[in-house]
């Protein structure tokens, strides 16, 4: 059944309210149903009270009437004059409106005196009057109605010809009374109106009408004018000697409504009959239930229709909530396996929160501690925290969203990298951001692999890398490093770096070298190694000791440049810079260069003499003319080397141009003389190599050479122009004494001494 | 008028030689004395002047047995006895206490209802709510003179007042009234009484105080009409006529069935 029950779905919802609008109906129904007993109840008892209040007021009436005429006796005096007696009748009828006439009649039934003349003589049946009174004792006894205003010509009406609609009618009532012993009646004649207009104002016509029956079923009176006085209540079979309990009996079954009621007088023999009138007291609440029910059914109706929509609706809503919980849970997941945080901010407060998932992913238990602006300094790396807020305002200026990126402390101490994103999602009414959320991401992982990436494409670069642990053992080298030694990783890894050396250093660089590294935890220089295949090459290196927490060194990283090239480039750059390209000798800006420097080192206590040697080959030009100047360079290159040849390796010979050369004797002693001497017998050694044969492409050719030497020292008296001057001064001596010859330059002065010596 | 005369004092003459069962199987007539104010039991409804009650309905019973007509005469506990002795009435038929003074001169037929004595009293006196509450100083208790109440009451009040009014409807108008605080009676007025008038109260004692058997009464020296409302009586009782009729006037409770 349950299952049964369960598998309807929404459809039991549907059966459960179309039963409760089902039962809701019928017990509206029921309910009105009762509400129109309680309403019948109500005016029965109404109708009831009615009856009461007219009987009451008939039977005191009658009590007042039969007091009335007990009286008269007394108010006589106890004197059946008739005269006294009619008076007293008319002061009697004073203030009595529901008595027409009061008369005196003898045992039989005529009228002796009446307050109303006419009524003498006039007999009357006293058979008609009930109760018949037991022993004959004196009681008010009731007649029929009587069809006339009084006795005089009046008739009783009798069942059968009962009083007619618009006929005036009175009621006559007996009772015997004593006059001195003298037994007499009295009459009175009640005055029906009056009882009409008493009861319509208590009863009026369109709630009810009130009929006043005789105890044997006569009408007395009624407020209905369909019912005629006289007549017989509902075919009441006429007669005097009923017994109470059967007439009861008849008026109770001769009640055609629910809300009629009738009342037996206590005392006196009549009954009050109400019928209240069913269409105007109830037809109203009929037509009023109906209009209720109606509606009511209506609003029911209308109101499962509504509760049933809100069953769709809420059952579609727990569907969704369903969904929506699977989908929360699975976001959750995703935001656990992301390392993904939610966290909030309330920009004008800032106040912060956090949910679990930003503390799990830093490593922190849930809500492990309270999060604030200050706690969240604290656990931010310095470099980050203090541009992190700053950089949020910048962004949330322009655009609502922003993104930071900042280093935060895990519960080891180590830095965790965080992407932070967030959104202003409420804003003040003035614009300015009032409520911020979004995410934090653990991005460590992608930070560290992007840094490996980084450092991986770095460690491929064109400089060559080799990195080895503490024992200088090689871990890890790179392509530049295989491409500058020739050893790939696979051959080199394990091995020592000494596999390098290239022999070019010796004990005390290396030394030197570990040293610095020790010290300062790098070096950095030129170094020479030697390639796989045995070449030595320079490279420019610099070594890092890696040391790690502690300061033990536990790696060494060396990166370095291979050199080689550029050091030939710069031999080259020199070469092309201080020497002559053809014969290789120093040119004149190295010669010059040399004498400079020799000569600004003046403040050199000591005097050393130099002395510089000027050289023209003779008759070179001649040569050229002759065969060329392809043979004039090969002697040219045949006397550079004679030159060097003859001189010391620590002299420069320059050829400053054409077919002159000078020649830069150093370091000649300090000995002025002595050093003119060395500087002659270098120019005779040099003279006489040069006059030997040279060998040129057309054979062998001879060639002389003038030589002009001047003497300096380093005191620096002399400039560079000077030396030149005085050595080409030296050498055009020489030529002028018929070439092939050596001089000295003689200074003007000296000359002149020496020519008034000689 | 002479003869009527004389047949007045004929009959004088018969009854005083106490034939009375003789007298009316002769005339047909059955006279029968009630005290026409003893609710349930022999009460004239005021507005049909009809005659209700246990003893108006087997009188009714005695004399279709005696087949004879039925009349009437109006009697009442302060007159029973001389009414009786004078023959006023062939029976009195209202629920005669059996007393000794009344023993004395009447003959009481075997009882039909037997009676506690019961309590009126005001609703709203709220000094009275128990029967112990009745003999207390200051409380003015009503009883019916004739009625044997009056010695009841007499020998049992040690501190309350007894008041004796003349007639039974005088004692309830004596309460009603406030001129005393309760009044004496027994079953069948006093429900009566608590039905017809909202102000009265029933109190009824808490254990029997004292049990009156009811019965009619005849003259003395009347045996043969005594046997044969005897033999009456124990036909009712048998047959059913007594319970019927006591049950019509919510008597039953109170009848005695044993012969």
């Amino acid at each position: 059944m349950h299952t049964f029950f369960h598998r309807l779905g929404i459809w039991r919802y549907v059966l459960v309210v179309i039963f409760i609008s089902i039962l809701m109906i019928v017990i509206l129904i029921k309910t009105i149903s009762l509400l129109r007993q309680e309403a019948i109840s109500t005016h029965r008892h109404i109708a009831q009270l009615h009856a009461q209040a007219i009987e009451e007021h008939f039977s005191q009436t009658l009590q007042t009437v039969n007091n009335t005429i007990d009286q008269i006796p007394f108010l006589s005096s106890n004197q059946d004059s008739y005269e006294i007696i009619e008076h007293l009748f008319q002061i009697l009828l004073r203030n009595a409106p529901y008595i027409r006439s009061f008369s005196l009649l003898d045992m039989q039934g005529k009228i002796l005196t009446s307050s109303t003349p006419a009524n003498q003589n006039i007999s009357i049946d006293l058979q008609q009057f009930l109760p018949i009174p037991f022993e004959d004792k004196p009681l008010l006894r009731i007649g029929v109605p009587w069809v006339g205003r009084d006795f005089s010509s009046s008739y009783s009406s009798t069942p059968k010809q009962p009083v007619a609609k618009d006929h005036i009618s009175f009621i006559p009532v007996i009772k015997k009374i004593f006059f001195n012993n003298k037994p007499y009646i009295i009459a009175v004649a009640l005055n029906t109106d009056y009882f009409n207009n008493q009861y319509l104002h208590a009863l009026p016509l369109q709630d009810g009408t009130v009929s006043l029956w005789r105890i044997d079923g006569i009408l007395l009176f009624s407020s209905d004018k369909t019912l005629l006085l006289g007549s017989s209540h509902n075919a009441l079979t006429h007669s005097l000697n009923k017994d109470i309990e059967t007439l009861v009996a008849h008026f109770a079954t001769q009640h055609h409504t629910l809300i009629d009621a009738y009342k037996l007088a206590s005392t006196m023999p009549f009954v009050v009959d109400i019928e209240m009138h069913e269409d105007f007291v109830l037809g109203y609440w009929d037509k009023e239930r109906h209009k209720i029910l109606l509606i009511s059914v209506f609003l029911i109706s209308l109101s499962s229709l509504l509760v049933l929509l809100l069953f769709l609706r809420y059952y579609k809503e727990v569907l969704r909530q369903k969904q929506q919980i699977s989908y929360e849970k699975q976001f959750r997941l995703a935001m656990e396996a992301t390392q993904t945080g939610l966290w909030t901010w309330h920009y004008d407060t800032n106040v912060l929160t956090w949910d679990p998932e930003c503390y799990l992913l830093l490593g922190y238990q849930p809500f492990e501690f309270e999060i604030s602006w200050e706690k969240l300094f604290e656990l931010t790396h310095p470099d980050d925290a203090n541009s992190m807020f700053a950089s949020i305002q910048s962004q949330i200026t322009e655009h609502p969203e922003f993104v930071i990126e900042r280093r935060m402390r895990n519960p080891k101490g180590q830095w965790v990298w965080i992407q932070v994103r967030g959104k202003v999602i409420e804003y003040t009414l003035d614009n300015k951001p009032l409520f911020l959320t979004g995410v934090y991401i653990n991005i460590n992982t992608q930070r560290q692999a992007e840094e490996l990436r980084i450092s991986a494409v770095a460690f491929e670069t064109q400089e060559a890398i080799l990195i080895t642990d503490a024992s200088e053992k090689i871990l890890k080298v790179n392509h530049a490093f295989t491409k500058i030694t020739g050893y790939s990783s696979e051959e080199i890894i394990g091995k020592s770096p000494r596999i390098l050396k290239s022999n070019k250093h010796d004990k005390a660089f290396y030394q030197s070298l570990w040293h610095s590294l020790e010290t300062e935890g790098y070096w950095q220089g030129e170094l020479w190694n030697k390639r796989k295949n045995g070449e030595i090459y320079a490279e420019y290196i610099m070594i890092t000791a890696i040391r790690n927490e502690v300061g033990i060194i536990t790696h060494y990283l060396a990166n370095f440049n291979d050199i080689t090239n550029y050091k030939a480039a710069e031999e080259k750059i020199h070469e092309l810079a201080y020497y002559d390209p053809l014969t290789h000798l120093a040119n004149r800006r190295l010669l010059h260069e040399k004498i400079d420097q020799i000569l600004s080192h003046n403040h050199q206590n000591y005097t050393i003499y130099y002395a510089l040697v000027f050289l023209d080959l003779d008759h070179f030009k001649q040569l050229n003319d002759t065969f060329g100047h392809d043979a004039g360079d090969m002697l040219l290159v045949q006397v550079a080397k004679r030159l060097l040849d003859c001189t010391r390796s620590s002299d420069i010979v320059s050829r400053p141009g054409g077919d002159e050369f000078v020649i830069l004797l150093e370091n000649l002693g300090n000995n002025a003389l002595q050093s003119s001497f060395m500087a002659q017998s270098v120019a005779k050694k040099i003279l006489f190599y040069l006059n030997k044969p040279y060998e040129l492409a057309h054979g062998e050719y001879t060639m002389g050479a003038s030589i002009g030497i001047t003497l300096f020292s380093n005191d620096g008296t002399k400039t560079l122009d000077v030396l030149m001057k005085e050595a080409d001064s030296a050498m055009y001596s020489s030529k002028s004494k018929g070439r092939n010859q050596i001089c000295f330059y003689e200074h003007p002065l000296v000359k002149e001494n020496e020519s008034r010596l000689t | 008028m002479r003869w009527f005369i004389i047949f007045f004092m004929a009959s004088a003459l018969t009854y005083s030689q106490a034939d009375i069962l003789e007298d009316i199987q002769k005339t047909h007539q059955l006279r029968v004395c009630v005290w026409p104010e003893y609710y349930g039991i022999s009460y004239i409804d005021p507005r049909m002047q009809t005659l209700e009650g246990i003893d108006v309905d087997l009188a009714k019973e005695l004399a279709k047995t005696l087949q004879a007509n039925l009349s009437f005469i109006e009697s009442s506990f302060a007159t029973l006895i001389s009414d009786v002795e004078n023959h006023r009435c062939d029976i009195a038929m209202f629920a005669i206490g059996k007393t000794k003074q009344r023993q004395e001169h009447l003959y009481l037929t075997s009882p039909h209802l037997s009676s506690d004595i019961y309590a009126i009293v005001s609703k709203y006196n709220n000094r009275i709510q128990q029967w112990n509450d009745i003999d207390k100083p200051d409380i003015i208790v009503a009883v019916a003179k004739g009625t044997y109440h009056v010695d009841v009451m007499k020998n049992h009040l040690k501190y309350a007042k007894l008041l004796i009014v003349d007639s039974l409807h005088a004692r309830e108008q004596e309460v009603e009234a406030g001129r005393a605080d309760v009044f004496m009676t027994d079953f069948p007025f006093g429900i009566h009484m608590v039905s017809e008038h909202p102000w009265a109260k029933l109190i009824t004692p808490t254990e029997p105080f004292h049990m009156t058997p009811y019965g009619w009464a005849i003259a003395k020296n009347e045996k043969k009409f005594a046997d044969r409302v005897e033999s009456f009586i124990k036909e009712i009782k048998a047959d059913g006529r007594l319970f019927k009729a006591a049950k019509r006037h919510q008597l039953e409770s109170i009848i005695v069935t044993k012969p």
